[in-house]
């Protein structure tokens, strides 16, 4: 006879089974399909751009990322701690698909420990919170097989959008094996001036940005007699009154093939002229351009009707032509120019050209149908209405950056230098080209003026924090990844959002809505008070002493202030009143009204089913 | 034609029923007889599949568990001492939920319901929540379910219990009459019971079956020539 | 299935006969919505994905779920049904399956019970709407683990009120025990081991699944704990028929 204690014992011994079935089940299930994933979200954040994948298939150098995390983030900042959930999920999808070439590592940093030190060594940045906790630190530090390293020192979340972008660049920097080079000529970042040689870089700070997205940034002289050899193109940003010397290296640099990105203006900068006063700005490369078929007019400024950005002057709105956005989609190079929608310009000149068939223009950006011109002169000291009255529609296109490619003809025919010593040092003139050169221009330097692009550009701040506000910058460096040939990835943007406005946002501007007009008309009125206030202060400093009626007047005015600032604090009151109500009624339609409502729908729907039940037994039986 | 061999029983590690033999034959009414604790509820779970056997076999037209447990279950039903009813259903949609447990077509369904609930005057309470009913009501809606497919072994523990005479006499006539065509197996302590419906006795002592006689001879054993005194000379030796 | 299907429409409509569905309805969608207004920082960061109503979800669950199971098998043992049901041509399999099935669906109607937060919200704001879908698949599928485990208590129990304290008692252990920080503790530096503690992390594996980024290994490992609760169940239906 089998006994019943033994049926217990295979019971546990059953139940146990499964729990280590289960247990194995799930382990290899997690070692398994760990990396199988699916992206939900509307802005597909977790889904890496063709790009990236592109380039970590590609990649062959193993390269390590570090992620510090404060140890109490999301104690310190719920919206940083979960943007540093995100940026971390988003860094292990990089290690999923890159075949063991990437590694993450998460480093939880303690205050006052070393593993804060080790992070502000690595040059994570903290930041600054308002609370009462003064700062957290989220930052990333990418080392390469030979110990290069780059960092993001602060992982904003201002940048979601360009998370990826950020990453996928420095991990495309360190993938090479040497850093690309650019020369980099201008009137505004001058060598000479060893102090500070990116004396204008807090409004021009793109060459800060290209320094921090992969390039070495070599400054050359104005005055230069030859492009040297270890830079891989050069950038000629506001070329002003160029000399010959310049020119003839530039020349020679473009018959060896060179690669050349001229960024000029349609103004003289105020820097460089008295304030105020119009002074037609030339490159200095005019001739050589001529000599190429290209001429840059930049004695007429382009506008564009359509994209024309809506001013407001003196509280009044008005259509201004002269800041064109431009889609860079229709340019002819889509290296240069894919998935750039936003590019804004301020007061272009423009290019016209007719070259030879050694040369070949591809379009970049332009402007047409609804395109205009002004004459720059025009420009100084007008008023808007009268810039406005001086504009002519005439729906041609200009062609505000363009990028020729091919054998360049050169302006001169013997040496410009006769110094033989010099002339040792420096390549052999070619007369003839020897390869293919390149030569974007773009037409407006005030593109890459902080301003147009940044939305943070006063503050001090690196790549990793400016928030773009147009495709400037990218275009910038799409155009010199191109001419450096350097093989770093640009991405666009990521659209999308982390964070909405808020419930309590919605709320109160719909409390606000309702006394809108109370308080506009109270604002108004207390302007007016104060006005009044200010002329009849004014009347007594001028004559210097003040009239009893004045006296009076102003004793009254003061009062209606106070009447009027008490009036104003009354609408704030029933503001806040308001909106606290709409905060109560949202609680209790939550919480009360929507669980009673859907309890008492359930019950209708299973009374009617019941009522029919019954109705059906009866039919049954009868 | 029902047939037990050999079975027995382990429960908590105590043996309960030991190789217990019968076989019941269609068109009988057995009465299952013993003292409280002798096994008698557990050798109807274990006829009914609710017990796996530790031992034996029981067959229903030469079918058993093996054969699947649908197949050996669907011509059986049991009707437990107390309770076996869902106190939250009406009565209609207990004999409804049985009906479709037993796999009963809509048609039958319809004759079935209509004839036992007026056989066993269910009627008047066909809407009625079942916690609500009196004993003899729960007791004839019990019924009334196990019998829904028409089994043709229908187990019952104490089948009156509880019931005014009328409904007695009523329930006795009703098995009766069910139990000409089908196994009818009623465990009782009521000997009247026995006398009125039992055409066979089964005597289960200690989980032994000491006995399977007919009522008339069952009587015989006593000199006063009645079954109660049987069952105690029975129980006493 | 068919008999499943049968088992299944028994125990639903036992909800609403025993009105235990008002009642879950209720206590659920009001704890929810005080919750996610006044748990966290609702009304000044409203995320896109409502993350801060998903966040108390497994919590809320575990205290909900074995109100709805913990009369699933102590009901049949006080009215002598089990017998009865069990004496049924239908295979053990079904009454376990039924019964779980229509714990998970009453959980599905109470966890939709709070859609109305979602539908005022998003009236009010701009909210990810395809992922808090998939937000409310996964919470689907957190209850339904969450009712296999409370049934597989339950049908251990003989009586109401120790399914209900069993059951909850493991939900919210298997809820709030964080075994990835145990291991971090114990083994700062044990990375194999401390993935594995995170692969039977129920709170980790939910938190992931619910950031946007669905795993296959996150879904399956809560089905894998729906079919080992569901089996312990039908062991311990077994064990008491024998």
């Amino acid at each position: 006879m089998k006994s019943d204690n033994g049926k217990n014992i295979k019971i546990i011994v059953f139940i146990v089974a499964i729990v280590v079935a289960a247990t194995a089940l799930s382990m290899g299930i997690s070692l398994l399909c760990g990396n199988l994933k699916f992206d939900v979200t509307a802005d597909n954040r977790y889904s890496l751009s063709e790009e990236t994948m592109k380039f970590l298939e590609e990649n062959q150098k193993d390269i390590a990322i570090r992620l510090y995390k404060d140890v109490n983030l999301s104690k310190k900042s719920p919206k940083l701690g979960k943007y540093g959930e995100y940026v971390q999920r988003l860094l292990g999808k990089y290690v999923d698909k890159s075949n063991g070439k990437i590694t993450l590592s998460v480093i939880e940093t303690v205050p006052f420990a070393s593993t804060q030190a080790e992070a502000e060594k690595a040059g994570v940045k903290e930041f600054e919170l308002p609370n009462k906790e003064k700062y957290a630190y989220l930052g990333a530090v990418f080392t390469d097989e030979e110990g290069r390293s780059m960092t993001i020192p602060r992982l904003g979340v201002e940048r979601y959008g360009e998370v990826e972008a950020d990453v996928t660049r420095l991990l495309s920097v360190l993938a090479k094996d040497k850093k690309a080079a650019l020369g980099v000529i201008s009137p505004f970042f001058r060598v000479a001036n060893a102090k500070n040689p990116l004396q204008y870089a807090e409004n021009y700070p793109f060459i800060k940005q290209l320094q921090e997205n992969g390039y070495e940034i070599v400054l050359l002289r104005e005055e230069t007699p030859y492009i040297p050899y270890n830079v891989d193109a050069v950038l000629l940003f506001y070329p002003l009154n160029l000399s010959n010397l310049t020119v003839f290296a530039l020349d020679q640099y473009l018959m060896r093939g060179g690669r050349v990105i001229v960024i000029m203006d349609a103004f003289s900068d105020r820097r460089f002229v008295r304030k105020k006063v119009y002074k037609q700005y030339q490159s200095g490369l005019d001739k050589f351009l001529q000599n190429n078929g290209i001429v840059y007019q930049n004695n007429m400024l382009v506008g564009d009707e359509r994209n024309a950005k809506e001013l407001v002057l003196d509280g009044q709105k008005i259509n201004y032509p002269l800041k064109p956005i431009i889609d860079g989609e229709k340019g002819e190079e889509k290296k240069i120019n894919n998935g750039l929608k936003n590019l804004y310009l301020s007061h272009a000149g423009f290019f016209e050209y007719d070259v030879g068939e050694n040369l070949k223009v591809k379009e970049l950006l332009s402007v047409e149908n609804s395109s205009g011109e002004m004459p720059a002169a025009a420009m100084v000291d007008m008023d808007y209405d009268e810039l406005l009255k001086n504009y002519l529609p005439t729906g041609k296109k200009y062609s505000v950056a363009i990028l020729a490619e091919g054998k360049f003809v050169s302006m001169f025919d013997k040496p410009l230098i006769e110094d033989a010593e010099m002339m040792l040092k420096m390549p052999p003139f070619l007369s003839v080209p020897l390869k293919e050169g390149k030569l974007l221009l773009i037409g407006d330097s005030d593109m890459f003026s902080a301003d147009l692009w940044d939305a943070k550009y006063k503050e001090k701040h690196g790549a990793y924090e400016a928030v773009f506000i147009s495709d400037n910058m990218r275009f910038l460096l799409k155009a010199v990844d191109y001419m450096t040939e350097s093989g770093y990835v640009t991405l666009t943007a990521k659209a999308g959002r982390l964070s909405l406005v808020s419930v309590a946002q919605v709320l109160r501007d719909k409390a606000m809505a309702n006394y809108a007009k109370q308080k506009e008309d109270s604002e108004k009125k207390l302007m007016q008070i104060r006005q009044n206030m200010a002329i009849i202060g004014d009347k007594t400093k001028a004559k210097g002493l003040t009239t009893i009626a004045q006296f009076k007047e102003m004793e009254e005015l003061q009062r209606a202030e106070m009447a009027e600032n008490r009036n104003l604090e009354q609408i704030e009151y029933l503001i806040n009143k308001k909106y606290q109500s709409y905060l109560d009624w949202l609680a209790w339609m939550l919480i009360v009204v929507i669980p009673l409502g859907v309890a008492a729908a359930i019950w209708g729907i299973y009374y009617a089913y019941e009522l029919g039940a019954k109705r059906k037994a009866r039919e049954y039986v009868k | 034609m029902l047939v037990v061999k050999n079975l027995a029983k382990i429960l908590g590690g105590r043996q309960i029923l030991h190789n217990i033999n019968f076989c019941l034959k269609k068109g009988e009414i057995i009465a299952l007889l013993g003292p409280n604790g002798a096994g008698k509820t557990t050798l109807m779970r274990c006829l009914v599949g609710f017990y796996d056997l530790d031992e034996g076999s029981v067959s229903l037209d030469d079918k058993t568990m093996a054969d699947g447990r649908d197949e050996f279950l669907k011509n059986m039903a049991y009707v437990p001492e107390v309770g076996g009813i869902y106190p939250e259903m009406s009565v209609f949609e207990y004999l409804a939920f049985m009906a479709k447990l037993k796999n009963v077509d809509a048609k039958s369904f319809a004759n079935n319901l209509k004839y036992l609930v007026s056989a066993l005057e269910l009627e008047s309470v066909i809407n009625q929540k079942c916690e609500t009913l009196s004993k003899g009501y729960k007791k004839r809606t019990a019924l009334a379910g196990a019998m829904m497919s028409y089994p043709k072994f229908l187990i019952l523990d104490e089948p009156t219990e509880g019931l005014d005479p009328k409904q007695k006499q009523h329930l006795r006539e009703f098995l009766k009459s069910y139990g000409k065509n089908n196994i009818v197996l009623i465990s009782t302590h009521i000997m009247e019971e026995v006398e009125a419906l039992a055409d066979r006795v089964l005597m289960i002592k200690n989980g032994r079956l000491i006995c399977d006689t007919t009522p008339d001879d069952m009587k015989k054993v006593s000199a006063q020539n009645s079954i109660e005194n049987s069952f105690c000379t029975m129980m006493d030796v | 299935m068919k008999n499943l299907a049968i088992c299944w429409g028994k125990e639903f409509k036992f909800y609403f006969q025993s009105k235990m569905i008002y009642l879950a309805v209720l206590v659920y969608a009001s704890i929810s919505a005080t919750l996610a207004l006044y748990g966290s920082d609702f009304y000044n960061v409203t995320t896109i994905n409502m993350s801060q109503f998903f966040l108390y979800q497994p919590g809320v669950l575990a205290t909900m779920v074995p109100v709805l199971t913990m009369r699933l098998w102590a009901d049949e043992y006080k009215n002598n049904t089990l017998e009865v049901l069990l004496s049924q041509p239908i295979s053990i399999w079904s009454v376990v399956g039924g019964k779980f099935l229509a714990a998970w669906s009453v959980a599905v109607i109470m966890i939709l019970s709070s859609v109305g937060i979602w539908i005022v919200v998003s009236l009010m704001v701009d909210l990810d709407n395809g992922w808090i879908a998939i937000n409310y698949l996964i919470t689907f599928l957190v209850a339904g683990s969450l009712c296999a485990l409370a049934s597989a208590v339950a049908a251990f129990c003989y009586n109401t009120i120790a399914a209900f304290l069993g059951a909850m008692a493991l939900c919210m252990f298997v809820v709030l025990v964080d075994f990835s920080s145990w291991i971090d503790e114990l083994l700062p530096n044990n990375v194999m081991l401390g993935n594995l503690a995170k692969s039977f992390d129920f709170k980790w594996q939910f938190d992931n699944l619910i950031a946007g980024q669905i795993g296959v290994a996150g879904i399956l490992y809560f089905v894998i704990v729906i079919a080992a609760a569901l089996w312990t169940s039908l062991i311990a239906v077994e064990y008491k028929r024998r």
